[in-house]
């Protein structure tokens, strides 16, 4: 892809990004306006996803960013490709020369192989040995100094021997003797095939070392017959110390036996394990000299060679296995990607620079545009570009300053409609959090009042008859109420209630010019209505009522939108009533359910409780008054206690019951002993009854002759009696002449006290005369003294006045006589009245006398009528007497009927005793069938 | 010193009540039944008596009938600790001769104030 394309592309993605920014600024401000939801721009999904990556940076970075990307991109991978080629290539040179090195050592192995098996056939075949006569003249000693000296040049051997065809040593070169051969493999080979032998290593594994056995045939130079078995016993140190010589430093070998067992290694731990194991690769038919395989565990990967086969040697059946380390293979490789690196990164630093140096300037105008766009979407609606040049971003310019003026100017219109909205919201959101009917509807008419600025709102609810009251209202100061009001409009059903339920609304902008019916103008004019609105609310097809505004304070031209709001408002009062209705119907529903569902798990638990209780009560109904209820939790746990408390008190009643039977039959054996007795007692007494009425018919007959007595006595004192009331008789008369001479003496007295008093009055006119005369003479001197004053001319007055004293001295004189006259006629009457009074009082005296004996004869008379009446009643006593007698012996009679009944009674007690134990004794077994211990 | 006897048949109650009690100073004699109480109450002598309600055999309320009901402990003051916390219960407990009635769970306070309010 080439920068321009790239920059094209980029651009198309740059502008789409601009849409969106400028979509997210749109958005931005609908949101402020509070547009609903649904009606927001979506930006597209498939221009998203690359930008939102990269929304976090700047213009110009971005640019510059994908500027570079784009320029060094295709350098690294270049780069890459290149290393990954040479790496391929190097790595197929260094495994060329890996198997290279391997058949090599194959090779070199087995040409020491072949020499070491030419030196045993040449000491074999020495002139010592194989020459009769030679060997044959020579001591055992001579002949072991002899194959020193023959095996002498060839020094890689630790031992040399001879051996003859029983495998006893003949001569040898070590000093150590050794044992009988015969049973050695090679040896056995040898002496079959009559040829040269190499065995296969024979490993010493505590060692870490192995060796291998050279063994030839020596023949009789004469007669070519086998006579000896030379060995050589060649210690593979020394192969390994030729292959150290071959191979590089970091290189690791191993050789294989014909059994894949290690017996020569660089590492000589290796030795004696077996390859298999080591290297799970290596199985046979997968052996192919192209393969690398490395060993577990070890930074090694090994090339493989079979054994090469030369001319004249055996085929030992040998494997090699050349190893490097991976260090020396990679070292290569890493100065490669070194080189390539630093090269890559050089070249991207220079495309990267002239690549942010190209977009800086082009990010530059779209930077300012972009700025722009995002202050506007930020809400600075007055931001404005400058316009310069003429390409696509001048006009993009262009585009974005109509886009603010347009934007400033719908925002105007939004901010208005917001409020609006968001009046209506508020109204419809308070109206929807009343929770009862009332309080949505009284919500309602404030609300619609203080959303529309108007005079008055109300509610009005239908009944089935269409009639309707006026429910709820909110009225400014100053106009009438109408709450409460009842209107029935005859008209209304058939005229309106088909047109509201389809929503019609009804509105009146100025009632003096409207032409309505009169009756509905009468409705409106007791309220002051001058304009109205009148909106149905229906919830589910059934108008339920109808919201209405009046304008009272003069005409009014409602606005489309007021009307729009107006409706809407009644639509939501309607939803809220449902939703109220519905919500009321709910929780009622729920509460009966779950009410219902509380009783029937109360009910069950109860149950439930109720058997448990039964199960422990149904003993206690059998008789065992020791069973006991469960007191639990539950409610039945007091009624199963009040249950135990019931059976412990029966309980303790029928013990009680059991010790009082078992008393009762007792003290009913003893009741009936002494019933026995008290009827023998009752028989002694009836006997006892019949003597003691003997002895009270002998009294009786006593009483009679008292009686007869008594009345003999009676007539004595009735005559004595008689004769006292003639004498009272005759004292009486005497009694009362005496009274008559006390009257007559009496009536004398008076008259005599009258004659007194008489007397008495004349003393007192004597005394008044008497009086005058000392008056008359002290006027008399009064006179001579005023008649003496006046001299001669008195002299004549003083003489009368000496002659009235002197008469008034002999008045007075003669007053005294008289005085004295009246004092003797008072004493003389004064002794008459003591006479009479004497006289009178001899008359009581004797009047006393004559009393005394009369009250004497009265006493006579009471004492005999004293002595008839105690005879009459000692007749009567003794009358009575007899009959009380009488009453006794018949009383006698029946006690010892009584007495005998009591015997016939104590019998019958007796027995029914006997029956009561019988009881007592059934009581006890029927008590005894309740358990109480 | 008092002695109180706790009649409780849960030990892990019977370990809460008897802690309370000897931290407030009480000799505490516990019995795991009502029927040990039973004999426990007349041959000691508690100065109070402790009982659960809900026991295996012998519940709380018989223990309290059969305590007023023996002369020994006719009038040992009892004080019902249960669980049954319904008014029905603490009425039927009191008319079984229980002078305090608590319902669990109840604090140290409570018990040690129930205690004080009988407690001669």
């Amino acid at each position: 892809m080439g920068k321009g394309t790239g920059f094209s592309v980029h651009l198309r993605d740059y502008f789409l990004y601009l849409l969106h920014l400028t979509l997210v600024m749109v958005d931005q401000i609908e949101s402020q306006i509070s547009t609903p939801p649904s009606r927001r721009l979506v930006t597209p999904r498939s221009q998203d996803s690359f930008f939102t990556r990269l929304t976090p940076l700047g213009l110009e970075k971005k640019i510059a960013a994908i500027a570079i990307i784009l320029g060094t991109l295709p350098v690294f991978g270049v780069g890459a490709i290149g290393y990954g080629l040479a790496n391929r290539a190097l790595t197929q040179q260094l495994a060329d020369t890996q198997q290279v090195s391997s058949v090599r050592l194959s090779d070199l192995i087995s040409r020491y192989m072949a020499q070491r098996y030419a030196d045993i056939q040449a000491i074999a075949s020495s002139a010592v040995l194989a020459n009769a006569k030679v060997r044959d003249s020579l001591s055992s000693t001579e002949r072991d100094a002899a194959l020193k000296r023959i095996v002498e040049p060839y020094g890689m051997y630790d031992d040399v021997a001879i051996f003859d065809l029983e495998g006893n040593v003949l001569s040898q070169t070590a000093s150590q003797s050794v044992a009988n051969q015969a049973n050695q493999d090679y040896f056995r080979t040898v002496l079959k095939t009559n040829k040269p032998f190499i065995s296969q290593p024979i490993i010493f594994s505590k060692e870490r070392t192995s060796e291998v056995y050279f063994a030839a045939p020596i023949k009789d130079a004469d007669t070519g017959k086998t006579i000896a078995i030379a060995r050589a016993d060649l210690p593979l140190a020394k192969l390994a110390d030729q292959i150290k010589s071959y191979t590089l430093v970091g290189q690791e070998y191993r050789l294989l036996n014909n059994s894949s067992e290690v017996f020569l290694a660089s590492q000589s731990d290796r030795i004696g394990r077996n390859a298999m194991s080591d290297f799970p690769e290596l199985r046979e038919g997968q052996r192919d000299p192209n393969r690398y395989f490395s060993e577990p565990g070890n930074r090694l990967f090994f090339s493989y060679a079979p054994w090469t086969k030369l001319d004249g040697l055996p085929d030992l059946n040998w494997q090699i296995l050349l190893g490097s380390t991976v260090e020396t293979a990679s070292q290569p490789r890493q100065q490669l990607l070194l080189i390539l690196g630093i090269g890559t990164s050089v070249a991207a630093v220079l495309a990267g620079c002239i690549a942010a140096w190209l977009s800086g300037r082009l990010a530059r105008r779209l930077t300012s545009v972009t700025t722009a766009i995002q202050a506007l979407g930020q809400g600075q609606l007055e931001t404005r570009l400058t316009l310069r040049g003429d390409d696509e971003i001048t006009s993009l310019s262009g585009s974005v300053n109509s886009m603010a003026d347009q934007l400033q100017s719908l925002l105007q219109q939004q901010v208005r409609h917001a409020s609006d909205l968001q009046c209506f919201n508020e109204a419809t959101f308070h109206i929807r959090k009343s929770l009862d009917v009332d309080g949505v509807m009284q919500t309602a008419v404030r609300e619609v009042r203080r959303l529309l600025e108007c005079d008055r709102a109300l509610v009005y609810l239908f009944d089935e008859q269409w009639q309707g009251t006026i429910v709820a209202e909110s009225v400014a100061l100053g106009y009438p109420a109408s709450l409460g009001v009842n209107i029935a409009d005859p008209c209304f059903a058939q005229q309106f209630v088909d047109k509201y339920r389809q929503g019609r609304m009804h509105s009146i902008s100025n009632l003096d010019t409207v032409d309505i019916d009169p009756c509905y103008r009468g409705q409106l004019e007791p309220f002051h209505v001058k304009a109205n609105l009148v909106a149905p609310m229906v919830v589910e097809g059934k108008l339920i009522g109808l919201l209405a505004v009046h304008q009272c304070s003069g005409p009014r031209d409602w606005q489309s939108s007021e009307m729009n709001l107006f409706y809407q408002m009644a639509v939501h009062v309607g939803f809220a009533l449902e939703q109220v209705r519905l919500v009321e119907q709910e929780q009622k529903l729920l509460h009966v359910e779950t009410l219902s569902e509380e009783r029937r798990q109360h009910k069950e638990t109860f149950q439930f409780q109720l058997l448990e209780l039964l199960q422990h009560v149904e003993k206690a109904a059998m008789g065992d008054l020791t069973a006991r209820a469960m007191v639990g939790e539950g409610e039945i746990g007091i009624i199963a206690d009040f249950f135990n408390a019931i059976v412990e008190n029966l309980q303790h009643l029928v013990q009680q019951v059991k010790q009082a039977t078992v008393e009762v039959s007792a003290s009913l054996g003893n009741h009936e002993v002494a019933v026995r007795s008290l009827s023998t007692d009752a028989d002694l007494q009836a006997q006892e009854t019949a003597s003691t009425l003997a002895s009270v018919e002998q009294m009786i007959t006593s009483i009679k002759t008292v009686a007869q007595s008594a009345q003999q006595a009676a007539i004595v004192s009735q005559s004595a009696s008689a004769t006292a009331e003639t004498g009272g008789l005759a004292i009486d008369a005497t009694v009362q002449s005496i009274v008559e001479l006390r009257q007559t003496i009496g009536e004398t007295a008076k008259k005599v006290k009258r004659l007194g008093e008489a007397s008495q009055q004349i003393s007192k006119v004597v005394s008044l005369i008497n009086q005058i005369s000392v008056q008359t003479n002290m006027l008399a001197i009064n006179a001579g003294i005023e008649a003496a004053r006046a001299g001669k001319e008195g002299q004549g007055f003083a003489t009368v006045a000496d002659e009235v004293a002197a008469l008034a001295v002999r008045a007075s004189e003669a007053t005294q006589e008289i005085e004295h006259l009246v004092l003797n006629i008072q004493q003389e009457t004064g002794e008459v009245i003591d006479a009479m009074e004497q006289g009178t009082a001899q008359v009581v005296e004797g009047t006393q006398c004559v009393e005394d004996a009369k009250q004497s004869l009265e006493q006579m008379m009471k004492a005999s009528h004293g002595i008839n009446q105690l005879v009459q009643s000692i007749s009567l006593a003794t009358e009575s007497q007899v009959e009380t007698t009488h009453a006794i012996a018949t009383l006698m009679h029946e006690i010892a009927q009584v007495a005998e009944r009591t015997s016939n009674s104590s019998i019958q007690v007796s027995d029914s005793l006997r029956q009561t134990t019988a009881i007592a004794k059934e009581l006890q077994g029927s008590v005894e069938t309740f358990k109480v211990s | 010193m008092s002695k109180v006897l706790v009649v409780e048949d849960a030990p892990s109650e019977m370990e809460l009540l008897s802690h309370y009690l000897q931290q407030s100073g009480y000799l505490v004699i516990s019995a795991m039944s009502a029927k040990d109480a039973l004999n426990k109450a007349i041959e000691l002598k508690p100065d109070i008596v402790v009982t659960d309600v809900i026991m295996p055999g012998m519940s709380g309320f018989t223990l309290c009938r059969s305590l007023r009901r023996h002369p020994e402990t006719e009038n040992v003051p009892i004080i019902i600790c249960t669980s049954k916390n319904q008014e029905i219960d603490r009425f039927w407990g009191l008319r079984q001769g229980a002078n305090v009635y608590m319902t669990k769970p109840f604090t140290q306070d409570d018990l040690i104030r129930a205690i004080k309010s009988v407690e001669g």
